[in-house]
């Protein structure tokens, strides 16, 4: 073990306060949404500020209210149809493409420079809805997946990442005889894998969230992914009209807010630990040790 | 190999879309649809001969032959149902079951995602697939951009002016009132939809205005104020004697320093945009009391009177705000709202809670204002039917059967006597307990739409009414005292170029107007009236009060 | 005048030798470069938008020509300058702030020698990633409201009563939920990248004698330095881009002066207004912009770096 200086006892002390803080001002809000998922809905729309803990008795009438709606399970099955299938097609053609780039090709300025031109110029919304109407791919599981399956934020820093390996391992594949096939199979892959971790969970973060283009795009009620279900259980109890009345459904609008908020979150969070350990032992792998 | 096929198959879609793409850029040929579909009129009407013909020995319920059809005919309906109604799809509800059977038609109901409407009913132009029957709405922007006029000239709405022999019902209705032959046709005079209408020869009365709370003023000894000074002293008293954090709620979905339907500035003599003033139309920004108006408001933001966060509530009213006494008076409130009732069901921690309706504020006791929510014949709704339908005559039967007197009783009260509705000893009919107080924990927004219709075609109010406390009639009845007549008609319109200048000019007079008068309210803005008013006459102001006021003018002469 | 033989190649000889080598590589990118046809080059038709009267009525064909009038429109708007002004204003701000953040915050990990707190850290802070953004506004409203927690800090410390509807205040409020946000998933892609640093340099170094300080300068920047460049021309090529949902979701007329910006103004014009080609105009006018700043950074990034995006 090496000795350390006093210099770095003192980063190390004022490092650790920064995380934390950093830490707790992450978790704080999401703590507050928490408790005000399971508090008495009277007290709570009776509270202003912060909550750090369940206001009156623990209830979970709001989750109730929540799964009072028939489109919620459905609408989970889709999320979870169009979260695999969406992030492996993204995937797929992410890693092909990066693995293109990132090889010296005569044409591959051309192509980055192709695919880098659409983060700047769209044709916008209307012209966008007629391609995918042209495609027949209107009110179809297709119209969710396929127009926004790809990102080019991600093909790029998958690029990188390949570039970044280095040239002696692919060199010593194509010597033995491997087509450039084999060589992303066997070479880049295998050490690329937290980059792969990445690029999943950017993906599947963004089709988790995703909702205008399907809302756009999809109107049979059968093909709607959770946000729009959700969403929908937000707007249902905020509309304070005419139509109002006096009945606890309107006086839990507050709370069922909150239990929607944590029904958004936690897959996400469910799932992030099985990633997370990817993360940790592509980190562990390295790029040259493969 | 799988590569190369990916290969072929990304080609030929390619291509296929380079095709397919051109094709519709093409656009569509709208001389040539229309044409077809008025000449498949006489066929239609054979055909729906003879189905009269084969029910005839059923008895006829309200003089059409009925069912409409006995082919196997879906009609698609795109209808915004809004989420609030908690039912996947229409076709769940009674009143539409009820119609399906009479009418053996089967709609099936398109339905926008909420908070994207506007872009999908956009969209339906866009699109080669136009659904039989659009619902429109025109107080949400949602109508075909250029207006209804260009619609049937552009081939996209059908001309219902051909069909009036076939739409007794709705027909007997809209003529039966002047007002309403006026405000159903255009300026060319093309009747473009069908409107959903209320009962009644004045329609649905105002039921928004300016409410305070009667317990507050019983505590402070007060009445419930008339004047602005009368206000003043009262939101004071508010503030200091009872310590009511907001004791002006103020606030609309604009943010923009106003209220919905210029309840506080009408009795300056100005208004928040246009309005007619006799038969001149007027930008209130413009007139001298907006001056007025925000030195009353400045004094009383900066007295703490109004609402501290005005300028970003975006018109909701929260209800932790309005529940825990936070509130002392709202300046634009739904009679539905009021009473003692309402809230306290709602959670309220004070019992004595009582919310009641106040004038419209004036400068001095017996002044006249113009301007609050209006009285309205027609509702919010108006259905237009594709002029690229299959089934023209079909659609338009089908929506004016709505408009007889069986079919609007269901969609007003249901079809379950006792349950979803019950006749009183006048022969008047009132939602039952399976809407007011639904077994099933329903809203009565929810019971409506499940029952009955939430808007029905033709609209009852007082099925509404009928459930209202005194308190509310009441509030209604204060509010209804003054006067509506600055109001411009929502059937006003303009033509397409003059839209397209209007808007052009409009919009960013607004956004400045907005800001000023906020900023001004919150003492953040330093510039004075005079050059404010200089600025908005630079903009064009001038010009788009001369457009509005054409357009006032042409449907004056309807 | 002894040119090699390779450069006086033609064309078609290169090309054809090219694809010979890399046929393989050219079919892997087939399906990308066709996805970008179909969803991002054919809709582009649309952009002849900007430059007519569009009506839906009358296609994209069939509309009315004309020319240059929408961009003139709005660089004589009496918000032009404002406007820009706003966005540039906003985006360099959130630039400075958030870009550094990130890659300090993934420098500080690093720095960590308890794996448990390091791996705690990093999970908590991706959460308020997951959050939607209609959610985080609201959180963001209610603290900063007059009566919320930071409205009631600030005014405690001298500043006005209520943040949310203070022109001064606005942009900070913008950037400060940014980073919030974005702080622990922007930092992934540095993490990564100090992940794949080989470890072996660092004893070398240690053995060396260089401390941590040392270590950092010399072996974990110089390690991250192409994904940082990457991350800044992309960046930078968004500089005119605004996140008008974020800004709609908080902003009100009392703060237009410092918070519209190019990207709600389109927004309020085309989607609320129904003028797509006005609104197509600016957003044209917007990505000339943002494509001149990539394009600028990219080749100083390539001169000085040896990174490039293309």
């Amino acid at each position: 073990m090496v000795k350390r200086t006093q210099g770095e006892k003192i980063f190390a002390v004022f490092n650790t306060l920064i995380l934390l803080a950093i830490g707790l001002a992450c978790v704080i809000p999401i703590w507050h949404c928490i408790c005000c998922s399971i508090s008495d809905p009277l007290e709570l729309s009776a509270h202003r500020g912060l909550v750090f803990h369940p206001l009156g008795a623990p209830t979970l009438k709001g989750y109730e209210q929540c799964f009072r709606n028939k489109d919620l399970i459905r609408g989970y099955g889709n999320t979870i149809i169009y979260l695999i299938t969406g992030t492996a097609f993204g995937l797929t053609l992410t890693v092909l493409a990066g693995y293109g780039l990132s090889r010296k090709l005569m044409w591959s300025r051309p192509i980055a420079l192709f695919i880098t031109f659409t983060m700047m110029f769209n044709g916008g919304i209307i012209p966008t809805y007629m391609v995918v109407r042209n495609l027949g791919m209107l009110d179809t599981r297709l119209a969710i997946i396929l127009p926004t399956a790809v990102s080019v934020f991600n093909i790029m820093v998958t690029r990188t990442s390949f570039a970044a390996i280095p040239e002696g391992m692919l060199e010593a594949a194509r010597i033995d005889g491997a087509g450039h096939f084999r060589i992303l199979w066997s070479v880049v892959l295998p050490v690329s894998k937290s980059i792969l971790a990445v690029v999943t969970l950017f993906y599947a973060i963004q089709i988790w969230n995703s909702w205008f283009h399907t809302a756009i795009y999809v109107t049979d009620r059968s093909l709607y992914p959770l946000q729009i279900i959700l969403r929908e259980i937000v707007l249902q109890n905020s509309a304070s009209s005419e139509t109002g009345d006096p009945n606890e459904v309107n006086v839990i609008q507050v709370l069922i807010k909150y239990c929607v908020i944590m029904m958004s979150i936690i897959p996400m969070m469910v799932l992030y630990p099985f990633i997370q350990k990817y993360f940790v032992s592509g980190v562990m792998i390295g790029s040259i040790k493969g | 190999m799988n590569k190369t096929l990916k290969r072929c198959l990304a080609l030929l879609l390619a291509a296929a879309m380079l095709v397919t793409c051109l094709a519709a850029c093409g656009g569509k040929d709208n001389s040539s649809t229309s044409s077809e579909s008025s000449s498949s009129q006489p066929e239609e009407s054979k055909d729906d001969s003879s189905s009269q013909e084969e029910s005839s020995s059923e008895p006829a319920e309200t003089g059409t032959g009925l069912p409409l059809t006995t082919d196997d005919v879906t009609i698609r309906v795109w209808y915004n149902v809004g989420s609030s109604a908690g039912l996947s799809d229409y076709n769940e509800s009674d009143f539409y079951q009820w119609l399906e059977e009479k009418t053996g038609v089967h709609a099936e109901w398109i339905m926008p995602v909420e908070g994207t409407e506007n872009e999908s009913f956009n969209l339906l132009f866009a699109s080669d697939n136009m659904p039989d029957i659009v619902q429109n709405q025109m107080l949400y922007g949602r109508q075909y951009p250029s207006g209804p006029d260009v619609a049937i000239s552009d081939g996209i709405w059908l001309k219902l002016n051909d069909y009036e022999n076939i739409m007794p019902n709705y027909m007997a209705l809209v003529n039966a009132n002047p007002l309403l032959q006026k405000n159903t046709i255009t300026d060319e005079g093309n009747r473009w939809c069908f409107f959903y209408l209320y009962k009644g020869e004045n329609g649905r009365k105002g039921n928004m205005g300016p409410a305070i709370r009667k317990d507050f003023l019983d505590k402070v000894n007060m009445e419930v104020p008339v004047t602005f000074d009368d206000w003043h002293d009262v939101l004071k008293a508010f503030k200091e004697q009872l310590n009511v954090e907001i004791p002006l709620f103020y606030s609309t979905a604009e943010n923009d320093g106003t209220s919905g339907y210029s309840e506080f500035m009408t009795g300056f003599g100005t208004a928040r945009e246009f309005f007619v003033d006799g038969s001149t139309v007027k930008y209130g920004p413009m007139e001298d009391g907006y001056k007025d108006y925000l030195d009353t408001f400045k004094q009383w933001y900066s007295e703490g009177l109004i609402d501290q966060s005005f300028s970003t509530r975006g018109g909701t009213l929260d209800d932790d705000l309005i529940l825990n006494d936070k509130v002392g008076a709202n300046a634009s409130t739904y009679a539905s709202w009021c009473g003692d009732q309402y809230y306290p069901s709602r959670g309220s921690a004070n019992e004595d809670f009582n919310l009641v309706g106040a004038p419209i504020p004036v400068k001095k006791a017996g002044d006249e204002t113009h301007l609050r929510n209006p009285d309205i014949l027609t509702n919010a709704v108006e259905m237009a039917i594709s002029a690229e339908t299959k089934y023209p005559e079909l659609c338009v039967k089908w929506m004016d059967y709505q408009y007889g007197e069986d079919a609007s009783l269901v969609a007003n009260f249901g079809n379950r006597e006792g349950e979803s509705y019950t006749i009183e000893s006048d022969g008047t009919y009132k939602w039952g307990e399976l809407i007011t107080n639904n077994p099933d924990g329903l809203s009565v927004a929810q019971a409506r739409t499940k029952y009955t219709t939430l808007n029905a075609p033709y609209e009852d109010y007082n099925r509404v009414m009928g459930s209202w406390t005194e308190d509310q009639l009441a509030a209604q009845k204060t509010w209804t005292a003054s006067k509506d007549d600055g109001v411009i008609p929502t059937a006003v319109t303009m033509s397409e170029a003059e839209q397209d200048e209007y808007s052009s000019i409009m919009s960013d007079i607004t956004t400045y107007v907005a800001e000023y008068t906020v900023n001004t309210i919150m003492g953040q803005d330093t510039q004075d009236f005079d050059a404010f008013r200089e600025q908005l006459k630079s903009m064009g102001i001038e010009r788009a009060t001369e457009l509005k006021q054409a357009g006032v003018d042409r449907y004056n002469q309807r | 005048m002894a040119i090699p033989k390779a450069d006086r190649m033609s064309l078609g000889v290169r090309a054809r030798r090219d694809f010979r080598q890399n046929w393989a590589v050219y079919l892997m990118l087939l399906p990308v470069v066709a996805w970008f046809f179909i969803f991002c080059y054919m809709p582009m038709g649309g952009i002849i938008m900007a430059f007519e009267n569009y009506k839906f009525g009358k296609g994209l064909l069939g509309s009315q020509w004309v020319g240059f009038k929408n961009f003139t429109d709005f660089f004589g708007s009496y918000y032009f300058t404002r406007l820009l002004g706003n966005t540039l204003a906003l985006s360099v701000y959130d630039l400075c702030v958030s870009f550094p953040a990130s890659i300090i915050f993934a420098l500080l990990l690093n720095e960590v020698h308890n794996r448990v707190f390091k791996r705690t850290i990093q999970t908590v802070s991706y959460l308020p990633y997951f959050i939607s953004m209609v959610v985080v506004c609201g959180l963001v409203k209610t603290f900063t409201e007059s009566g919320g927690a930071i409205s009631l800090i600030s005014q405690a410390l001298g500043g006005p009563p209520e943040l949310i509807s203070n022109a001064g205040a606005f942009r900070s409020i913008v950037v400060g939920s940014n980073l919030w946000q974005n702080l622990g998933y922007g930092s992934i892609i540095y993490i990564s990248a100090l992940g794949s640093i080989d470890t072996e340099l660092y004893e070398a170094a240690r053995i060396d004698g260089a401390g941590r300080w040392k270590q950092t300068l010399h072996i974990t920047l110089p390690g991250i330095v192409s994904t940082i460049m990457i991350m800044l021309i992309m960046r930078m090529g968004q500089l005119m881009t605004v996140n008008y949902q974020k800004i709609i979701l908080l902003y009100s007329p009392a703060v237009y002066t410092t918070g519209d910006v190019i990207s709600t103004f389109v927004y309020r014009k085309g989607l609320l207004e129904n003028n797509y080609s006005y609104a197509a105009a600016v957003d044209l006018f917007n990505s000339v912009i943002n494509t001149l700043i990539l394009v600028s950074a990219n080749t100083l990034s390539r001169k000085y770096t040896e990174t490039s995006l293309f």
